[in-house]
């Protein structure tokens, strides 16, 4: 027999005499098991029988406490809407409705509309949108978790204000975005989600998903806009990735940070740059663009990691992230500024001590030879047990 | 403004209890296993996890070591596995589409690990703490060893060298684990097993292992 196999199977004895002994399946299952009980009972979908729960037992406190003591035992109360429409009814809104909500957001349905509102919580609201045209205005707060719905589409709104539009004859659906941003994503396919900022515009029908710069604003939502909206304005700031206005998008494959979580990096790359590598600098999220950074670095492409960071640091500048982005800057341009910015923007920052070293290392390939020495000394000063304390030391020798 | 009757478009799904008292018998039917993971099944949910939950601990373990995560990448192959439920074909094949389910998981561990450490540019070391205490015996250095060099190695032929050596899976098996056909993984493992050799040079508690192994007594190409 081989000896691999030999040792091998050597080494698979001890593991599992360490299994037996360390156990910790416990925790796996527990979880697994609450992923079921979500799975089989949906959060969202069990409004009225636990707010007539909630009810009853506020009512009850209220009897045996006092109201003065109410908020210990009811902080989070569900949201109030006006008129009052009781949870699963069906709105026909034979003229425009405006639905205004506890929480000062406001769903103005269109004349034709058909809507839903199938939950209220403390936090928000989920309102199916059947047919037609609605105007959305959520308030943004500490916590908010609104969502729509329309046809197979969910939209997920933190604060923001927009317009949406559901044909489930044609199986149309169009979102403007005028304020903030919102998650839309496909029901029944994990990858298939677009995150958008303002002003955006987003049509789904037949013909794929199309994500382009949202039109001017209307007076009032008609009953079906979406149809005649134009886009973009033509005052508009131009786009750095035009390509990426007009181009469909390839959603409902699998979006380029779901393949670079599996680390096919060169396959993220292309999603990534198919969806156009400007348009998602300019809409992620500051740890969404560090990731894409970090694809276009290990798919071989280092200088378009450079144009995501530079373009981090000038939408997200004096955060966290910025000035990680400035420390990466520097390990892939080799550059010594960006080292010295990040010390500038974090002097005590996780990576001090790593970017002071690379600093001075910088400094002495650029044959900065001074700036090098001075840097050096301010190393051992302090960090003087630090990684690059021996190549500091060389620096002040030669 | 018009608002209509109670609407039955969406109906509430039924609760978790009335499900259960559906009651399924699971024992040895991985069809009715399968369709009982479907439906969200807690009584299904806790069999499958009691058969399985050996096979997924063990491969994770051969392939990632004493990662003091192993729980947790444990948690996450079970829960793609919910999430998937709808895409096995054959629930007769349950095992080895697990398998395979497990095998990707790890790798995909083994990815973000290396993206953490090149992130937060930790060593090695700092992320393969082994999570219980290690005693100092013999066997054990090797097994130390044997991890130091797969942390040398990428993610696919660390696998593959993983589930062939320590877990001695034959090599159709290893092919569906992998999910390719039998000449790619023999080309891998050829591969790996020489990298492995390589870099375990360097260990001196392999070096009995590696001197007496002979690539001729393999079945390898």
């Amino acid at each position: 027999m081989s000896r691999l196999l030999e040792l091998g199977r050597q080494v698979a004895a001890l593991q599992d005499s360490d299994l037996e002994a360390l156990g910790g399946t416990e925790k796996a299952g527990e979880a697994f098991i609450r992923a079921v009980r979500r799975q089989a009972l949906p959060k969202r979908r069990r409004s009225a029988p636990y707010l007539l729960v909630a009810a009853m037992v506020g009512a009850i406190a209220v009897l045996f406490v006092g109201p003065a003591s109410m908020h210990v035992f009811l902080a989070p109360r569900p949201l109030v809407v006006e008129p009052a429409i009781s949870l699963g009814d069906t709105i026909h809104a034979a003229e425009p409705i405006p639905l205004r909500f506890s929480d000062g957001s406001q769903v103005d349905l269109a004349a034709g509309t058909e809507a839903v509102i199938r939950e209220l919580t403390s936090d928000g609201a989920w309102v199916d949108l059947e047919r037609g045209t609605a105007r959305v205005a959520v308030s943004h707060r500490p916590r908010t978790s609104w969502s729509l719905h329309a046809g197979p589409y969910a939209v997920q709104v933190t604060g923001t204000r927009f317009d949406l539009a559901w044909s489930p004859d044609e199986r149309r659906f169009s979102l403007d975005l005028w304020e903030g941003s919102v998650r839309v994503s496909s029901e029944g396919s994990e990858h298939s989600a677009v995150e958008m900022v303002a002003p955006e515009r987003l049509v789904i029908d037949a013909k794929g998903w199309h994500l382009s710069r949202a039109g001017e604003s209307v007076a009032a939502p008609e009953p079906s806009p979406a149809s005649t909206r134009v886009a973009p304005a033509a005052t508009e700031e131009p786009h750095a990735d035009a390509s990426a206005e007009a181009a469909p998008l390839k959603a409902p494959v699998e979006s380029w940070d779901a393949l670079a979580g599996r680390g096919d990096y060169q396959a993220a790359y292309e999603a990534a740059k198919a969806q156009g590598l400007g348009a998602l600098a300019r809409r992620g999220s500051a740890s969404q663009l560090i990731a894409l950074a970090e694809t276009c670095r290990l798919s071989g492409h280092g200088s378009e990691g450079v144009a995501v960071l530079s373009r981090l640091r000038a939408r997200f500048p004096g955060t966290e992230e910025a000035a990680l982005a400035a420390f990466q800057l520097g390990r892939l341009t080799g550059g010594a500024q960006w080292f010295r910015t990040y010390l500038e923007e974090r002097p005590d920052g996780r990576l001090a001590r790593e970017a002071a070293g690379r600093l001075m290392e910088s400094l002495e390939q650029s044959g900065s030879r001074d700036a090098a020495r001075a840097a050096a000394r301010e190393y051992l000063v302090k960090h003087p047990a630090g990684p690059h304390a021996a190549i500091a030391v060389r620096i002040l020798d030669d | 403004m018009q608002v209509a009757a109670k609407s039955n478009v969406h109906p509430l799904p039924r609760r978790p209890r009335e499900r259960q008292r559906a009651g399924i018998g699971f024992a040895g039917d991985r069809a009715v296993l399968v369709a009982g993971l479907r439906r969200g099944d807690e009584g299904a949910a806790a069999a499958f996890f009691h058969e399985y939950s050996s096979l997924v601990q063990r491969t994770l373990a051969r392939i990632l070591g004493a990662d003091p995560d192993l729980p947790d990448a444990m948690q996450e192959v079970f829960l793609r596995a919910l999430r998937s439920a709808d895409h096995i074909r054959e629930p007769q094949a349950l095992t080895e589409w697990l398998r395979r389910l497990t095998v990707f998981t790890a790798m995909d561990w083994l990815r973000s690990r290396r993206r953490r450490r090149w992130l937060l540019l930790l060593e090695p070391a700092h992320l393969h703490r082994p999570p219980f205490a290690v005693v100092d015996e013999s066997g054990r250095d090797a097994l130390r060893a044997t991890y130091r060099v797969l942390d040398r190695m990428n993610a696919e032929d660390r696998t593959v060298f993983a589930l062939r050596f320590l877990d001695g899976l034959e090599l159709t098996q290893l092919a569906d684990a992998c999910d390719c056909s039998l000449a790619t993984v023999k080309r891998r493992l050829g591969r790996a097993r020489k990298r492995f050799e390589a870099v375990a040079q360097r260990e001196p508690a392999l070096q009995t292992w590696l001197q007496a192994s002979d690539p001729s007594e393999e079945e390898l190409p």
